[in-house]
């Protein structure tokens, strides 16, 4: 079946880091449209069931590509790079050292005197870094640098983080 | 847009059939069904003219039917422990969570070896889900002598936030009850709906819903027909019932009554319902004179606006830091928000209206009645989906309100699905054995934001038996959790070096089995034993006809072009032997054959979206599609 076809064909888009996201958003709705649930609510059983695998697809495929993280870690696994579980330790004992301070920043904006602001702006701070690292992800990738990898792993420390803060701002309601 | 038109498998073939079909809120303080007539979304009333439906069922003796609506409100105050009133509050809790939320349930709750509370009650002891179902078949009832016909299929409203537990409870009050469900939709969305607000070309919207019982706040962005919430935050048990309560403790204390008040049922259910004429009569007057009489307490005296404001305040403060974090988890600043609609009766509040404009910075929207709004939206989605509208491109893309997890070593919870993930969505995840020679493997299936097990709500466990000895580590289990467009969610595991799979739906750890739904089906007092068996003889025709048009449909279509002369011909006659069956009595035999249609014609429709697919793909870009 096409829909063992990878993500990127799915939304017809070239297999690299970039993706044109008004593209993807157009062919996902385009998608959606005919392959949602919705459409088949009268449809035989095997119909529901069909068209319940497909949107799950299509929706799991538009996270990926969107996902700067989870699109990066496609990219590799379509090369065949085993990921492994994702908690390979990082020997970059200045990548260390800046976690270390990392976490002391978050730390200190829960204890803050705004704390959902400082947690937000946290927030904010990681995703700019996973944008940056995806950039230089970008290069690694198409020059097929080991590296890649590991800016990926460096990649996940940081959204790690962000959901740290995120956790910590829900506490707050 | 004509992005429909590309391919619409398993639409019926007979557009000039109009298929009844309606939408139902049910609310925690007041319920309502809508229909689409003439192409118009109407709610509707009954003989009285009444088209609020106050959810509130009073149990008599057995023998004796119970009483629905505006008759058994009244009677809360004299009979307070038979007559139930807000169980959606309650309902698809487990009857251990229930004596943490102490006082605000005046019931008395039944011993029983089930995991789902009962309430005892004259007639017996009642599960919510029993109490929602005699709700929704007097909706029913009403529909059916309105539009002159059984309804086909109902979408029923459910609150966004509302967890798996709560959505497959209401899902068992209306199979109870009778309906086909064509789908649970979200309040927010529905409102959505209703407001038209599809007609415009984009934007952004934020619905902030509270109601009698709930809050939700649904962040969407509309793109060209669809309609994709970004992001659904809540809670569920947060509601006008709250700011009633805060009231009700303050009259209680002006009364002079010093121990607490849920001690008398009566007493607190006469204070509630003062308290809600106070805040009623607040929305429209800055002031009024109370005179509060029970029993021996006695007060009279003054109160204004600016005290229930301050009684009140936190609870709706609460409402906005929920939203702030709606908007977070979307992405979206609150001035990128083009719209705000107001639903929900709690909405008529001033001071609730007030702060929200303060938040966004915009007056909302509050066009339709708030009380209305969500069963006209779902009317439209119902008629939408039953197959009335062929050009009703409108597609509703909702999430997930709440993450879904596993438990893992040292009580943690690992999420699987994170919260806000567009549904449906399957998504795997790879787990290990922790000892050697381990051979089975025992899931608790979570739901929650919380990093500790006992955080979050337990939704199920189940055992995945069999793995063959390995070494600790060696072992690898997907897990795959599915959640359909309902929201609902099945688990299914699989050991992939040797292949031993185990799977289940997942029904709350608390929540009824099937064999307890089908027995309630069975002693439902509601019907006499051959009224039992002609519906269940008419579900199954129904399925039967459902099964025909959309084979129908699709043969019509590309019968031709997809299968060979003898397939095809294989596959008419397997039609025709259904037709035939659907005219006989035994409903045992109907439901036999549709299911030898499906798995005979398994194949087509696989080669039917294979097709689809192809087309989808074939590199006709959306531009050379649209007009």
């Amino acid at each position: 079946m096409d829909l063992s076809s990878n993500y990127f064909e799915l939304f017809g888009l070239p297999q690299k880091y970039e993706v044109d996201r008004t593209q993807l958003s157009e062919k996902y709705r385009m998608l959606q449209q005919q392959f949602h649930p919705d459409r088949f609510v009268n449809g035989s059983e095997q119909e529901r069931r069909l068209s319940l695998q497909m949107a799950s697809r299509i929706n799991e495929g538009s996270r990926v590509l969107r996902d700067p993280i989870a699109r990066a870690r496609y990219l590799l696994e379509l090369e065949g790079v085993d990921l492994g579980t994702d908690s390979q330790t990082l020997r970059d004992p200045e990548f260390l050292m800046e976690q270390m301070e990392l976490r002391e920043t978050l730390e200190a904006a829960r204890q803050g005197s705004d704390p959902t602001a400082e947690l937000d702006q946290f927030t904010e701070q990681m995703d700019r870094r996973i944008a940056n690292y995806g950039a230089i992800f970008s290069t690694q990738w198409q020059n097929n640098s080991e590296q890649a990898h590991i800016t990926v792993q460096q990649m996940q420390f940081f959204s790690r983080l962000a959901h740290q803060a995120e956790s910590m701002a829900d506490d707050l309601i | 847009m004509a992005l429909l038109q590309i391919s619409e498998p398993g639409q019926s073939a007979a557009p000039h059939q109009h298929h009844l079909a309606a939408g139902i809120d049910l609310g925690t303080t007041n319920s309502l069904i809508a229909t689409v007539r003439s192409g118009v979304a109407e709610t509707l009333a009954d003989h009285q003219g009444t088209h609020i439906l106050p959810s509130v069922v009073r149990y008599r003796i057995a023998g004796e039917p119970p009483i629905v609506g505006t008759a058994a409100l009244a009677a809360s105050i004299e009979d307070p422990l038979n007559t139930l009133a807000s169980v959606k509050r309650i309902i698809g809790k487990s009857a251990e969570e229930l004596s943490s939320i102490p006082g605000q349930y005046p019931y008395q709750f039944a011993e029983s070896d089930s995991a789902v509370p009962k309430i005892e009650t004259i007639a017996g002891a009642v599960t919510p889900i029993e109490v929602s179902a005699e709700i929704l078949s007097v909706l029913q009832q009403r529909a059916v002598e309105s539009m002159g016909g059984e309804l086909e299929g109902v979408v029923v409203t459910v609150p966004a936030y509302f967890d798996d537990a709560q959505r497959q409870a209401t899902k068992d009050a209306a199979k109870l009850a009778g309906l086909h469900v064509l789908r649970l939709l979200n309040e927010p969305t529905a409102a959505a709906v209703a407001y038209g607000l599809d007609s415009q070309p984009e934007g952004i919207h934020a619905i902030y819903d509270f109601g009698g019982g709930t809050f939700d706040i649904s962040i969407l962005r509309l793109t060209k027909g669809v309609f994709e919430v970004l992001s659904t935050g809540g809670d569920a048990v947060l509601g006008g019932d709250d700011m009633d309560h805060q009231l009700a403790q303050w009259m209680g204390q002006q009364m002079g009554i010093d121990q607490p008040l849920e001690e008398n049922p009566s007493q607190l259910k006469y204070l509630l319902s003062e308290a809600r004429r106070a805040k009623e009569q607040l929305s429209t007057a800055a002031e009024i004179s109370l005179h509060l009489k029970f029993g021996a307490f006695d007060w009279q005296g003054l109160f204004s606006l600016q005290q229930l404001n301050q009684l009140i305040e936190p609870v709706v403060q609460r409402t906005l830091r929920i939203v702030r974090r709606a908007l977070r988890d979307a992405n979206i600043e609150k001035d990128e928000v083009s719209e705000v609609v107001l639903v929900g009766g709690s909405t008529r509040v001033p001071l609730v209206a007030q702060q929200v404009e303060a938040f966004f910075g915009r007056a909302p929207l509050q066009g339709i009645d708030p009380e209305r709004v969500v069963a006209v939206g779902a009317a439209i989605q119902a008629d939408i989906l039953v197959g009335n509208k062929k050009d009703g491109e409108l597609l509703l893309l909702d999430v997930t309100p709440l993450s879904l997890g596993l438990e893992i070593m040292g009580g943690m919870s690992e999420v699987v699905i994170p919260r806000n993930t567009t549904i449906p969505v399957a998504r795997a995840q790879d787990f290990t054995t922790f000892k050697d020679g381990q051979t089975a493997m025992s899931l608790h299936v979570l739901q929650g934001e919380r990093e500790m097990v006992e955080d979050n709500r337990s939704l199920a466990r189940f055992e995945l038996r069999g793995i063959p000895p390995m070494v600790a580590g060696a072992a690898r289990i997907r897990v795959t959790f599915q959640v359909d467009a309902d929201g609902l969610l099945s688990v299914s595991a699989r050991e992939e070096v040797s292949g031993v799979q185990a799977e289940i739906e997942v029904r709350p750890s608390y929540g009824l089995s099937d064999g307890e739904v089908e027995g309630m089906l069975k002693d439902s007092y509601r019907f006499a034993e051959s009224d039992r068996d002609a519906r269940m003889l008419r579900e199954q025709q129904v399925e039967a006809s459902r099964t025909i048009e959309a084979m129908e449909a699709a043969l019509d279509k590309d019968g031709e072009e997809l299968l060979n002369a003898a397939e095809l011909g294989k596959l008419m006659q397997m039609i025709e032997e259904l037709r035939e069956m659907r005219s006989s009595e035994d409903s045992r035999a109907i439901e036999k054959k549709i299911e030898q249609v499906n798995s005979e014609s398994e194949f087509y429709a696989a080669r039917r979206m294979d097709q689809s697919v192809q087309q989808a793909l074939s590199g006709k870009s959306v531009e050379e599609i649209s007009p």
